[in-house]
């Protein structure tokens, strides 16, 4: 079962739904309503999988990445940044983030989902929701402001006024 | 997380595309499709273009906005500045689709936001159905940066097979009265 929601998100019978949707707004409001997602919510939820399994499946999609080519995996990358939206924690900070600020052309699709979802979060924090799923206490205001990036060049190093900030070491 | 990504840098490459007043277009060269994203492209057209005529086949560089408003040289993917060109380039709303015009530009608008979600180029008027039916805007459109032209009636889009409530726009470059603008 586990696996399955997240093969889902590889299959061509999901690719094929999302159409030629391409602009980042309605893609990530396609994804959200869409059922593959929500099974990748609830799963997550009920600890089906776990972010480590979330972690070794992003680990294995980008093992394609091919330099110059387009990346194949863009809509189950873009699924899981919606699907992680509203979660709470570290690993969905550190997701979002790290893939919003990437600069890489073979990756675009995705990183302009994960832009778009980075928006929404923060509006959704910024009008104080409820509807986070806390599973474990990651910080007070949890996308406020990163001081140092994670990890690499491009981190994520601030959120204000509703928009994020990727900066350069 | 990314790590391999991060490694290639910044890869992202854009040109100069600017307004008619001079405002700066966000703009990205989309990398070509990959074979197998060549042989998904097939897949879609089955599904959703079974009226379709192809024009060309799938490439990257450009999608719909890059193919109407930068000659097929770059990718634009903000919703929003596509508005601003539409009203800062001089367009005008047409108000019934009978005023269509080929060269003039089919906007295809979500619903739930008010978003664009395609814009296409109007090729010629068709006969409708039956002599006495209106004719049929027949539309030039790249769907998006790794899809291939398709030529396609204006109605004829994938939105509503996907559930995706959406509005039609006609909008033309062309000279109208006082009265008709917007």
């Amino acid at each position: 079962m586990s696996g399955n929601v997240l093969e889902m998100l590889r299959s061509d019978e999901f690719a094929l739904s999302a159409g030629f949707l391409s602009t980042p707004g309605p893609l990530r409001r396609f994804l959200a309503k869409s059922r593959e997602v929500a099974a990748v919510r609830r799963a997550l939820k009920e600890g089906a999988i776990t972010e480590e399994t979330l972690r070794r499946f992003v680990a294995g999609l980008m093992s394609d990445l091919r330099a110059g080519e387009r990346f194949p995996h863009e809509l189950p990358l873009a699924a899981v940044a919606v699907a992680l939206e509203t979660r709470a924690t570290d690993f969905a900070e550190e997701f979002l983030h790290d893939l919003a600020c990437l600069r890489v052309a073979e990756m675009g699709l995705c990183t302009r989902v994960a832009r778009e979802c980075l928006k929404r979060r923060t509006s959704l924090t910024r009008s104080k929701s409820r509807s986070f799923e806390r599973t474990r206490l990651a910080q007070e205001i949890p996308f406020s402001v990163r001081t140092s990036p994670s990890n690499g060049a491009r981190g994520a190093v601030g959120v204000a006024q509703g928009t994020w900030i990727c900066g350069a070491k | 997380m990314f790590e391999q990504a991060k490694l290639l840098g910044t890869t992202e490459r854009s040109i100069t595309v600017e307004t008619h007043k001079g405002t700066r277009i966000t703009n990205v060269i989309e990398p070509e499709p990959g074979h197998q994203q060549r042989q998904f492209y097939q897949a879609l057209l089955a599904k959703y273009g079974g009226n379709w005529e192809e024009r060309k086949p799938p490439t990257g560089v450009y999608n719909c906005a890059g193919h109407v408003w930068a000659s097929r040289r770059t990718a634009l993917f903000e919703p929003d500045e596509w508005r601003l060109i539409l009203d800062e380039d001089g367009y005008r709303r047409l108000e019934a689709p009978g005023e269509v015009a080929p060269g003039d530009l089919v906007v295809y608008v979500e619903s739930a936001s008010a978003e664009i979600l395609h814009v296409a180029q109007i090729l010629e008027l068709r006969p409708g159905v039956a002599p006495d039916r209106p004719r049929v805007a027949w539309a030039l459109s790249k769907w998006d940066a790794k899809s291939g032209e398709v030529m396609h009636y204006a109605y004829d889009v994938p939105y509503g097979k996907q559930g995706i409530e959406f509005s039609i726009e006609w909008w033309t470059d062309r000279p109208g009265s006082r009265a008709s603008n917007r």
